[in-house]
């Protein structure tokens, strides 16, 4: 959520930060009749706090967003925000429950201008809310405004990545699930990223950052956790998991490295 | 001189109607990427419901409503129960079923109301006023002026509202709408209804100008599509201007060269957009968008 000022911030005490933000216990997910992708999952991520999920390419980590914001069903287990289950909601309805979710490759609606493609973020509002959240995310990222009427289409991927977060942003969201949000970027416009992700996570919104890029989104991140084969296999708080030997000698490897 | 400028007053006439149908074209395609070819055959079947609810003895203002809501309601149910089930397959499949839905409503149209021509009452009055040398009748200004009505607060609802932006965010990506709350089967189904009200308004105008037949709809999907893909399928305001230059190139070749070749232009000017420039006049450069 972006919290405006004088607005009461979340509560420091990690027990009311985690029930103020996501809970996912023990999901089971799946494409279709298929084998499951995802095993007996649960993370916490707090309201204020960023989780990342970090782990190889086909580790589940898409398929853990997609089942969070309903465009997957869980066949197990539950999905919880700020204490209500929303397990086995729509899409549609997941969104208006205050998750919000911006998916890998941006997914800008390219025709439209990047003001229409924020205004659309901001679609469960009424056209008093609108304006605010826009004033709001405009203040948070100024830089949307000044690309505002251009077509979103035609916009860097930098410039996309800022959009598709200020558009996710446009909802008010309580969660806030990042898909690969570095990909594709310049070392400048990941830094952008990071930082903006740091302010929102500040105005008490909990995020949860899906990465490939382990140190970058670890060095950003308050926990974060190992994703292999569909089920998590290391937990806790980012600065630990970095040091971890297993994550070192799996994940860091000296790609990684260099791109850090 | 006096031909000239009479054969451009039938034109914006003409091309009020084409633009109701263009725009409905285009707004179905803007929001589902689907060509709806049934969209002509809607059209015609509110004038031959305004021609039974006339034969029951209603005044021609609720025949006429009764007659676009009914294509309204068609366009619906061809939505729900046709169209809905077919969105998982590849879009060639629902395209195929619009045809399927076309020679259908030619069928029993031709079954339930025959397929001899059957004649409907204009709105407004055919005595032309003689201004300057030309006439223009009192039908011809209300079919400009409901045209204008419908179709210039229609585009400003697509082009400024959540709703307009909901629609067009569809066609482009309908999974990343439902992240904000949005529901494409919801807005696939209003832009089918308000682009069976649109098709209907057209038919009511346009049959008491050229008769009833049942293969009528074909026709008027003809030539609705050219003017769309003329505008640049998908944008409202091309398809609102492909309208009256289709009825402009249409009655111009049935004046200067031959009445039979009307409908050959339509033809010509589809293909030849087709061909050289695909977005047409005000489309979306669709390469330069994929491109990036």
């Amino acid at each position: 959520m972006l919290w405006k000022a004088g607005k009461e911030r979340p509560k420091e005490d990690p027990a009311v930060r985690a029930e103020q933000g996501l809970v996912v216990s023990g999901i089971e997910v799946g494409y279709h009749r298929g084998p499951a992708i995802l095993r007996d999952l649960s993370l916490t991520v707090g309201a204020g706090e960023i989780f990342a999920v970090v782990g190889r390419n086909g580790a589940g980590k898409t398929t853990l967003l997609r089942a969070l914001s309903g465009l997957l069903p869980c066949r197990r287990g539950s999905v919880r925000l700020q204490g209500r289950d929303f397990t086995g909601l729509s899409a549609e309805r997941v969104a208006r429950s205050g998750i919000a979710h911006v998916p890998a490759g941006r997914r800008v609606i390219p025709g439209m201008t990047a003001l229409d493609n924020l205004k659309l973020g901001g679609y469960q509002h009424s056209r008093t809310a609108l304006a605010s959240a826009l004033d709001d995310v405009l203040a948070m990222l100024p830089a949307l405004a000044t690309w505002g009427a251009r077509r979103a289409g035609t916009l860097s991927g930098g410039e996309q990545q800022l959009l598709a977060i200020g558009r996710a942003l446009m909802s008010r969201p309580v969660a806030l699930l990042l898909d690969e949000p570095l990909t594709g970027l310049s070392p400048a416009y990941q830094q952008d990223v990071l930082e903006e992700m740091s302010k929102i996570a500040k105005g008490g919104t909990a995020i949860l950052l899906v990465e490939q890029n382990v140190r970058k989104s670890l060095r950003t991140a308050d926990r974060g956790m190992v994703l292999d084969e569909g089920r998590g296999v290391l937990t806790g708080a980012a600065a630990e998991l970095l040091a971890a030997d297993r994550l070192r000698d799996g994940y860091l490897g000296v790609g990684d490295a260099r791109q850090a | 001189m006096a031909i000239f400028g009479q054969t451009i007053i039938s034109a914006v006439a003409a091309g009020a109607i084409y633009a109701l149908i263009a725009v409905g074209f285009s707004l179905i395609y803007q929001t589902t990427k689907l060509v709806n070819f049934a969209h002509g055959s809607i059209a015609i079947l509110a004038p031959y419901v305004s021609y039974s609810l006339l034969k029951l003895g209603l005044a021609m203002p609720v025949a006429v409503l009764g007659g676009v809501l009914a294509a309204a309601a068609f366009a619906f149910v061809m939505d729900r129960v046709v169209l809905a089930p077919l969105r998982t397959r590849h879009i060639s499949v629902p395209i195929l079923a619009t045809v399927a839905v076309a020679i259908v409503i030619e069928a029993v149209t031709s079954l339930v109301w025959g397929s001899q021509p059957l004649y409907l009452e204009s709105l407004a009055s055919d005595e032309p006023w003689r201004i300057s040398g030309l006439s223009i009748t009192p039908n011809q200004v209300v079919i400009v002026g409901i045209t204008g009505a419908v179709v210039l607060p229609l585009l400003w609802i697509i082009a400024t509202t959540k709703v307009g932006r909901a629609m067009r965010g569809c066609a482009q990506d309908p999974e990343v709408v439902t992240l904000f709350g949005v529901s494409p089967a919801r807005m696939y189904l209003l832009s089918f209804v308000l682009g069976g009200v649109l098709a209907g308004l057209a038919g009511v105008l346009i049959a008491p100008v050229t008769g009833l037949k049942p293969t009528g709809g074909l026709e008027l999907s003809t030539i609705g599509f050219s003017a769309a893909v003329l505008g640049g399928l998908g944008s409202l305001p091309g398809a609102l201007v492909g309208g009256f230059l289709i009825a402009l190139l249409i009655n111009m070749t049935q004046v200067y060269l031959s009445a039979g070749y009307g409908l050959g232009v339509a033809y010509l000017v589809m293909a030849l957009v087709l061909l050289v420039r695909v977005r047409g006049l005000f489309g979306d450069d669709i390469e330069a968008v994929r491109q990036v």
